[in-house]
């Protein structure tokens, strides 16, 4: 059965803000492009990778770590949903 | 047959008009064998070897897949109990085939072509690379790198359950073969291009005037900015750097970086706007790389099909393996060792040659300090800091890669040595050809004025939303000088990136 996203967005966004951004009070909104916008680099989309498998079990292709799939904090929620 | 060519442009038209014809399954049997005559126009031994490639790579998918269906999909939160490492290792063994097939020939090729793979061959190699010997051809196949690459990340994917094993061989060749692609790339991946391949075409009058925007904006590019400049350029001057003082070194370097740019930007942008014309979308392979502003967007802007397939297929799997075996992302292996690996594969991937190496290495160190500086300070988004930073860290990061062109240029690192030390001593030097400043920088302007146009519209072809007239001048004054561009009796029909 696939994760509910409202379960998921949480978790990312903390690690996101504290362990990438290293912002913990950045109001990231969950639409907001990080990869296009500089925020974070998609080299850093391996941690991510590595995040969401040990958080969540859910194991994301590398090629599926682009700015398409992953730019925004909805898109990388969708994405654990879709592969889980 | 040259891309640069009337043959081509005869070629491509009559290729075309019968295509506009035909239903949707007979235009991939039409395309598929105007791509066989094109690459048979060149040698028949590419040929010979593009269909041996073919054949293998459509055969090993389907017996990659069998072996990876017969295992069961993980269950969810398999991968955090483990599951993602029994994932990877669920491959088959032909896949492990697959890629020494297609490694080893891309290794042999080009120690072939290179000075070591003549020590290590042998005088018999030597002999071999007779002009006129029939096996010459079979060591050199032009855009064997290219597909070779596709073939790679086709069986990567396969077994990895993201695209299944065609079972349309014709469409598969014609993955292969497709011939706008087929020499430079970009580098196309199946499980975005068979799809397009099996979906009927809609060509209207949008995609045929985006189609030919895109042509002539890559012949400006090519004839206009970069055989221009190219005519500015001593022809020795990354032969014989010692001769040369440091003004020339400088301006030859320069030019050199736009020379190199225009050169495959404008190749693929032809090529892209012919795919057009047959309605199918090439990607992108060039997105203003000279305005990046770190070395981390430079890699998402230059040759952008080459660093996705790096990026997927060499980067993140390297980085996943050390996170796993040292979780702090800020430990040094993990900053170095993917970056620098990913560069040196691209870098071997260019050629066989300490100047490569030193290429490849130069940018994995710049992109390893990037993140060694940024350590633990809190990102802020580049569109963002203030416009004299980002202006400042452009320029910077365009010096960086510009020296680092030079192990490109000469291909040696000897002679690449030479050449920054002419750089730094800035010495009168010996020879007296005089470089024209004026028109160097004149080209160079053109170059920046089409990136800005399409940076700060994100549209490649902006060019078709201005007013009329202002596109009318435009388009004559772009044929103008294509036209004189022709017109100097200069040989036009290479573009750098076929030699690799």
């Amino acid at each position: 059965m696939p994760f509910d996203p409202a379960e998921i967005k949480p978790r990312l966004r903390e690690y996101l803000l504290t362990q990438l951004i290293r912002r913990p009070d950045y109001p990231l909104k969950d639409d907001e492009p990080m990869i296009s916008m500089g925020l974070i680099d998609s080299f850093s989309l391996a941690q991510v990778a590595v995040f969401v498998e040990d958080t969540f079990g859910v194991y994301l292709p590398d090629t599926d770590l682009t700015v398409d799939n992953m730019d925004t904090l909805n898109q990388m929620v969708a994405e654990i949903v879709r592969e889980s | 047959m040259d891309i640069l060519s009337w043959q081509f442009a005869a070629f491509t038209v009559v290729v075309l008009a019968i295509y506009y014809l035909l239903t949707r399954r007979a235009q991939n049997v039409w395309l598929l064998l105007a791509s066989y005559v094109f690459y048979l126009s060149m040698a028949w031994q590419y040929l010979a070897l593009l269909l041996l490639t073919t054949v293998v790579n459509y055969f090993l998918a389907w017996r990659i897949e069998r072996d990876v269906l017969d295992r069961p999909r993980p269950a969810v939160g398999e991968a955090a109990t483990g599951g993602a490492r029994s994932l990877r290792s669920r491959s088959s063994p032909f896949l492990s085939v697959g890629l020494l097939w297609n490694v080893a020939a891309l290794v042999l090729f080009h120690l072939a072509s290179s000075t070591y793979g003549q020590s290590i061959f042998g005088s018999d190699l030597h002999l071999a690379l007779n002009p006129h010997s029939i096996w010459t051809r079979f060591l050199f196949p032009v855009g064997f790198s290219f597909y070779s690459l596709q073939a790679i990340s086709y069986l990567v994917d396969v077994s990895r359950r993201q695209v299944p094993a065609s079972r349309d061989a014709l469409d598969f060749a014609l993955y292969m073969a497709y011939f706008p692609k087929l020499t430079a790339g970009p580098i196309e991946r199946a499980r975005g291009f068979l799809p397009a391949l099996a979906r009927p075409r809609r060509v209207d009058n949008q995609a045929v005037t985006r189609g030919l925007a895109l042509i002539v904006t890559g012949l400006v590019r090519k004839l206009v900015i970069a055989q221009t400049l190219q005519q500015m350029i001593s022809t020795d001057l990354f032969k014989s750097p010692l001769s040369y003082g440091g003004l020339q070194l400088w301006g030859g370097i320069l030019a050199y970086s736009f020379i190199l740019y225009n050169d495959f930007a404008g190749y693929t942008s032809i090529m892209r706007g012919v795919s057009a014309l047959f309605g199918l979308e090439l990607n992108q392979n060039f997105n203003q790389p000279y305005f990046s502003r770190s070395f981390s967007e430079f890699w998402t802007r230059w040759h952008i099909s080459l660093s996705n397939w790096l990026r997927d297929y060499i980067f993140f799997p390297v980085s996943r393996t050390l996170l796993r075996r040292q979780p702090n992302p800020r430990h040094p292996l993990n900053l170095v060792v993917p970056p620098l690996t990913t560069m040196l594969v691209s870098s071997l991937w260019h050629g066989f040659s300490l100047g490569m190496v030193t290429w490849g290495g130069l940018h994995g160190l710049y992109q390893a300090l990037e993140r060694l500086v940024q350590g633990s300070r809190p990102r802020q988004s580049q569109n963002r800091r203030p416009a004299l930073q980002q202006v400042s860290s452009a320029l910077l990061t365009f010096l960086l890669a510009m020296l680092a062109w030079v192990p490109f240029a000469t291909n040696d690192f000897s002679l690449a040595l030479q050449y920054w030390k002419g750089m730094v001593l800035l010495g009168p030097g010996v020879n007296a050809f005089r470089m024209p400043f004026g028109w160097i920088f004149a080209a160079i302007g053109l170059s920046l004025a089409i990136d800005w146009a399409q940076y700060h519209t994100a549209d490649d072809v902006v060019f078709l939303k201005w007013v009329r007239p202002a596109q009318a001048f435009l388009l004559a004054l772009a044929v103008l000088l294509v036209l004189a561009s022709l017109g100097q009796a200069v040989d036009v029909s290479g573009f750098v990136y076929q030699g690799f």
